[in-house]
């Protein structure tokens, strides 16, 4: 099921008014219900995995708090890394691994939606409980709802037990202020998503499907809306997410933090998934040593997070290269940290300029992120010097989404009790949101469906 | 000129959410006045045959208008 089709608008009322009418010890269970429904909604077979994976997550985790002996627990460790990653693996890298070696697979294996995301939270539990920073959970249905809590479950934020657990736990009580900021997020999320992601798409797909028809300026144009297109889907995700979830009064972590206004790439991804980089931090860049073992060592660490980070995002080169050129940025900003003499400039045009630089610095690898193979995105550089002369007819079409532009930034800046501040003028954004979104949405379904959001292919 | 009435209309509540969020007095009435407006305008647009997409961009605009009023302007607190 997704945020943004008809049936999640009957579902997630039916599930809020039964979660806020039943009595606090049966909560879990209809969660967990809600959560398997909207996941097995989209297919049987993966929700068997998602099931079996969070089964055998929690039985080796229970095992390593019990096990006295070190080996033990190593061993119960080992398995559960090897199950999940090993599930990970065969649902996600088998074409790709099999295409780099050559073979031919004779079947088609489908991805499960949200694999990596549970994944990465099922081993931040497991390897929390080894390294005794987070009790076992004994009752299966509160782990069971942790992994799958369905409004983070297919894409995030990839959270971390000792948040979520305890939340889920307790009893939760229901307040004003929880359904206002709750109701707020989802707004700005279902506008980020419908109203300005899904507009841009039709011309950021039409640039990166006809790549031998391109222009240089479309191809310019087309990679910076990309930009813009998929943080709006993604965090129209998370804010759809947190929102739903503020709504249960569960109160998920916050995965992103206007990263397009970040003045260096390092922080962009301070900003940016902010639950992915964190994940990666701690159970990746730390355990490998971090910055403590010298310079080259602190550059292979950062390399090595961020071929794996692009490998998460996907099966194939062109995330592996999106990855690298991050990998390198923060690299060389380190080298630079450290060979640096005396404080970074300062100054309003220094500031501009380094957020513009850090702009431009991150926009140019999502040419690579949204490419549908190499050769598409060598195509697409080689075709940046054409079509200058026509710059204002080939740019024309898209005067229609400057509007739409125009919401993002004061969407970004969007207090958090924003319901709190004029009620005229809060009740009047919310009638022209919510305008905006149905006219957007309508138009959807009338053009045969919704888009789906772009983080469930990972 | 029956056809420049969605525009118009989208057009004074653009201009009235901007006045009653950057003004600070009358807000209440401003922000009603262009609510009306911003409605009058959804309605007469569908009446002229738009479709949901050549409505979406002064829609877009009012929202913008009404959230940069929301964020940027002298909205106190309640």
């Amino acid at each position: 099921m997704n945020f943004n089709a008809p049936e999640f608008l009957i579902f997630f009322p039916i599930v809020f008014a039964l979660h806020w009418l039943l009595p606090h010890r049966a909560r879990w269970l209809l969660l967990l219900a809600a959560s398997w429904l909207f996941y097995f909604w989209w297919n049987f077979g993966a929700g068997f995995l998602l099931v079996g994976t969070t089964l055998v997550s929690w039985l080796c985790a229970r095992g390593i708090s019990r096990t006295g002996s070190a080996a033990g627990k190593r061993a119960l460790l080992i398995l559960a890394l090897a199950v999940s990653l090993g599930c990970l693996g065969v649902f996600k890298y088998a074409g790709f691994f099999a295409s780099i070696a050559g073979l031919d697979l004779l079947m088609n294996i489908l991805l499960p939606v949200g694999i990596s995301f549970y994944t990465f939270q099922t081993l931040s539990y497991v390897i929390d409980v080894y390294r005794g920073s987070v009790p076992a959970e004994n009752h299966f249905g509160y782990y069971a709802l942790f992994v799958s809590f369905f409004p983070q479950l297919v894409a995030g934020p990839i959270e971390r037990p000792e948040n979520l657990l305890p939340q889920l736990r307790r009893e939760r009580t229901f307040s004003r202020s929880n359904l206002s900021a709750g109701g707020w997020l989802l707004l700005e999320g279902y506008f980020k998503k419908v109203v300005i992601a899904d507009s841009l798409a039709p011309f950021v797909d039409r640039v990166y499907g006809a790549p031998e028809a391109a222009l240089g300026p479309e191809i310019i144009l087309a990679t910076v809306l990309f930009g813009v297109q998929i943080y709006c889907d993604f965090s129209g995700y998370s804010a759809i997410a947190r929102g739903a979830a503020k709504l249960l009064g569960v109160d998920l972590m916050e995965n992103f933090r206007r990263p397009y206004a970040a003045p260096t790439v390092r922080e962009f991804w301070r900003r940016w998934h902010i639950s992915l980089t964190s994940w990666f931090t701690d159970y990746v860049y730390i355990p490998l040593g971090g910055s403590r073992r010298g310079l080259p060592r602190q550059m292979l660490n950062i390399l090595i997070v961020f071929l794996l980070s692009g490998l998460w995002h996907g099966a194939g080169w062109t995330f592996v290269l999106w990855g690298l050129i991050h990998g390198l940025y923060l690299a060389a900003g380190a080298v630079r940290e450290r060979f640096r003499k005396g404080p970074a400039p300062t100054g309003r045009g220094m500031t501009a300029w380094s957020h513009i630089r850090t702009f431009a610095l991150v926009t140019f690898p999502w040419l690579f992120f949204r490419a549908e193979s190499l050769g598409d995105a060598a195509l697409l550089l080689s075709r940046l010097p054409a079509g200058w002369s026509g710059v204002g007819q080939a740019l024309t079409p898209l005067l229609p989404l400057v509007p739409v532009l125009l919401c993002l930034l004061p969407l970004e800046r969007l207090p958090e009790r924003a319901g709190e501040r004029d009620w005229s003028l809060s009740a009047l954004t919310v009638f022209c949101a919510a305008a905006a979104i149905s006219a957007a949405w309508l138009a959807q379904l009338a053009g045969g469906g919704q888009n789906a959001f772009i983080y469930f292919q990972f | 000129m029956l056809e420049l009435m969605p525009a118009s209309l989208f057009a004074a509540a653009v201009l009235l959410t901007l006045l009653a969020g950057f003004l600070g007095r009358g807000r209440s009435v401003l922000t009603l006045v262009a609510a009306l407006c911003a409605g009058a305008g959804l309605l007469s647009g569908l009446a002229l045959g738009w479709t949901l997409e050549d409505l979406l961009p002064p829609l877009a605009l009012t929202c913008a208008a009404a959230l940069a009023a929301l964020c940027f302007g002298r909205g106190e607190s309640r």
